[in-house]
């Protein structure tokens, strides 16, 4: 783990200060700057807070919503929460009215997207990296030993505006129970995407009929195609923030499936169609007991194992050909940002805090988010009495190949429209309303524009 | 300004002068009336009862739609000012396959959707206009779909009983269909699946075709009784162009609340226009396009290209209701 003073130094070599601010002068200027703003803590305060999300993240964060007011008798909390996809039309309204909830959960390119329109809040005056600063007037977000890649992916332009709610890296979830049953051990270390494919048709022939060796993630899913493409390409995005690769590369990768496909080895079309009109983890084919295996994210093994009778494990995603390289990355899965027009700034502070040091609340939140950004929090949240075997097998296995991927560089503002425009492409190839080479082509273009 | 206080001119010039300016001078108990004819009286009183609406009108209805007309020619993400592009959306629109996409089965659905609609609504008016018991009660019956059907919850229950292996599905299979299609999950048929959930809709025609079948004349039935003629005879001769009028009403109002269907094809396909955009409406790609990609250059321009096609449909439909609305009292 890099440490806070490693961070420093790597966060000024690299030009982009992120929680550095309050540590390098500017808390001087914050201290009196709230002082004549009046007592930065109000006596009673009314903020919201918002995150998208499945039925245990729900009652996680209620849960820690009800702690903190009870800490805090003044205090009230409005949760307000959706699924990931009616979040966003309702978060963009907001912020064209300039009214995005006090506390709001954001992911990857939205954090820039909404801090380059002035919608968040820079955090530099409210947290702070070094114990020394922690009495300082404002600073409110320890943010001491946090993971260096997951600070980076909340700051914009030198500033903070998104502090990290736990680690997560693409992982591949598989039912446990189904593979024991099928008399089969799971892909072994190491295995490449033609292992795959060669050990999913072994599987598919002691798999009883109706039950699909793997879900259909061409689409949907983990980050798969940008794993895909990193094996190959240093960056998925060039510098200018355009897609570093092309056509070709994509028709490639949805060769791939469409080959699984054809052998009955992934769920069809009109199967996946019904997953992504459910939209939510339980109608995912693997919790659903229609698929073996699928793409994702590791902190959804702690997702999906509640919804499920059969014990699920996970690997790592299939490496590229002998030479390539490491497409997988880690990342922070998921931020809590305040708004910029927050009337209680210092209490929405105080809450992000709480969510991620206060003992109570971590082991509470657990590692449904992903692994806490400090060692600090991962040893609390290890000693938790709730913790499930699923819970230390997600530890476990970020600990293990964690330190194996990539570095993660943040995705440029625009590219939150590309999932949408993959998505169709290949949901369009697996239902037969377009061939894999014009499906690729449309989604190319479309992607362009969307980053131009 | 100098006023006399004789004269009607004077006294005219003066009515038009405010009350308590403190402009004129008024004699003790002596205001000055307004000289406004009766019908200039009834003006004003209508204008100002109307005052609601107008204010409505004017700033939820006319002023939103010039500033959307005016949003079209720019890009605008809501966040930062707009930037005049002039005609770039409406020269995107037409290279772009996605719109193409959502002309098509908007397309389809209203052309297959209306006509049935309005079948099933006069074929269940004929029905229901026969006399018989309870009545009132088969009426609000045959009503409820309407006031259900576009909520959300009727497409959920639609999602459930076409979804993949739905219920549709597995009675189907009973009957021996073996692989039945997945219906919602299957762009062939995702659409069709709406428009079956429109056809149940027939509720609001229906009961204005039973209000017209009521107005036509008993005279008329009995005359054709005696001249011998068949129920099937009588119901194109008389009940057809006597409802022709309602047909009319019905088919531009349908058509029009076809092209802007929206919410079963937002909550069936869960927002996403799916299985690979074939419910992907008109409006839901414009929503998607406005408030999802904040897009909003983009979907006022989409949304002028709709209101202007509705109402060129609309009016090639009263073009030709020339040909074939009967009115009876023009033709008396």
């Amino acid at each position: 783990m890099v440490t806070r003073r490693d961070f420093l130094r790597l966060a000024a070599g690299a030009g982009a200060v992120a929680a550095t601010a309050p540590l390098v002068g500017v808390s001087a200027g914050a201290a009196t700057r709230s002082k004549a703003a009046g007592s930065p803590v109000p006596k009673t305060a009314d903020i919201e807070v918002a995150w998208w999300g499945g039925t245990t993240r729900d009652a996680r964060t209620e849960g820690v919503i009800e702690l903190f007011e009870k800490i805090h008798p003044g205090w009230h909390l409005t949760p307000f929460f959706s699924n990931f996809s009616d979040y966003f039309d309702a978060m963009n309204v907001r912020a064209a009215a300039n009214n995005l909830p006090d506390v709001l959960q954001l992911g990857g390119s939205y954090v820039p997207e909404y801090a380059n329109e002035h919608q968040l809040l820079s955090l530099d005056r409210y947290s702070y990296g070094d114990p020394a600063d922690r009495y300082k007037s404002g600073n409110v977000i320890d943010l001491e030993g946090f993971d260096t890649g997951q600070l980076l992916g909340g700051t914009v332009g030198r500033h903070l505006y998104a502090v990290t709610l736990g680690g997560n890296m693409p992982a591949v979830v598989y039912n446990k129970s189904m593979l024991a049953k099928a008399g089969m051990q799971p892909p072994p270390k190491g295995y490449s995407w033609t292992d795959f494919a060669n050990y999913l048709a072994e599987l598919k022939k002691s798999l009883p009929k109706g039950v699909y060796p793997c879900d259909d993630n061409s689409g949907t899913g983990g980050p798969v195609m940008q794993v895909w493409v990193q094996q190959k390409y240093q960056h998925m995005y060039t510098r200018s923030g355009q897609l570093s690769f092309g056509v070709p590369e994509l028709e490639g990768y949805f060769q791939y499936w469409a080959a699984l496909r054809a052998k009955g080895l992934i769920v069809p079309g009109t199967l996946e169609a019904a997953a992504i009109e459910n939209g939510t983890n339980e109608g995912n084919p693997l919790v659903l007991g229609q698929a073996a295996f699928t793409f994702i994210w590791s902190n959804y093994l702690s997702q999906y194992q509640p919804l499920m009778k059969d014990t699920i494990g996970m690997i790592r995603y299939p490496l590229g050909p002998k030479g390539s390289l490491v497409g997988d990355f880690t990342q922070a899965s998921q931020f809590f940002s305040v708004s910029a027009h927050s009337k209680a700034p210092y209490v929405a502070a105080e809450f992000i805090n709480f969510c991620v040091n206060n003992g109570h609340a971590v082991q509470a939140l657990g590692v449904e988010r992903g692994i806490p950004a400090a060692v600090r929090n991962e040893k609390v949240v290890l000693a938790s009495p709730r913790l499930t075997a699923s819970d230390r097998a997600e530890v476990a296995f970020e600990s293990e190949y964690g330190p194996l991927t990539r570095g993660q560089p943040v995705a440029p503002g625009k590219s939150g429209a590309l999932t949408t425009i993959f998505q169709n492409a290949a949901q369009d190839i697996a239902l037969g309303t377009a061939s894999v080479t014009d499906a690729s082509e449309q989604a190319m273009s479309l992607a362009q524009k969307a980053l131009s | 300004m100098q006023l006399e206080s004789r004269g009607s001119q004077a006294r005219a010039v003066r009515a038009w002068l405010p009350r308590a300016g403190g402009l004129v001078e008024q004699g003790p108990g002596r205001l000055p009336r307004r000289k406004l004819s009766r019908r200039q009286r009834e003006a004003l009183a209508a204008y100002l009862f109307l005052l609601p609406w107008l204010v409505g009108m004017v700033g939820i209805t006319l002023g939103p739609m010039l500033a959307s007309l005016w949003i079209s020619f720019t890009r605008y993400n809501l966040l930062s000012p707009p930037h005049w592009i002039g005609l770039g959306n409406y020269d995107a629109l037409l290279h772009d396959p996605l719109f193409a996409s959502a002309v098509k089965v908007t397309l389809l659905y209203v052309g297959v959707s209306v006509p049935i609609q309005i079948g099933f609504a006069l074929f269940l008016a004929v029905l229901l206009n026969r006399g018989m018991k309870a009545l009132g009660l088969v009426r609000a019956v045959y009503y409820i779909p309407s006031l259900l059907g576009s909520s959300v919850a009727i497409a959920i229950v639609w999602r459930t009983l076409f979804g993949y292996d739905g219920t549709v599905d597995r009675v189907v299979e009973l009957f021996g269909w073996h692989n039945p299609p997945a219906w919602i999950d299957d762009p062939h048929t995702a659409v069709y699946t709406l428009v079956v959930l429109a056809a149940w809709q027939f509720g609001a025609p229906m009961i204005i075709f039973l209000a017209g079948l009521r107005n036509i004349p008993k005279e008329l039935y009995e005359a054709a009784d005696v001249d011998g003629a068949h129920r099937w005879l009588q119901f194109r001769r008389i009940t057809l162009p006597l409802l022709s009028p309602l047909i009319l009403f019905n088919l531009v109002l349908q058509v029009i609340g076809s092209f802007q269907a929206f919410t079963p094809a937002y909550v069936i396909s869960g927002g996403t226009g799916g299985p690979a955009s074939s419910t992907l409406f008109y409006t839901l790609y414009l929503y998607q396009e406005a408030f999802g990609q904040l897009d909003m250059g983009y979907g006022s321009a989409m949304a002028w290209v709709l209101l202007v096609a509705i109402v060129a449909v609309t009016a090639a439909i009263f073009a030709t209701s020339r040909r074939w609305v009967f009115y009876m009292d023009r033709q008396a």
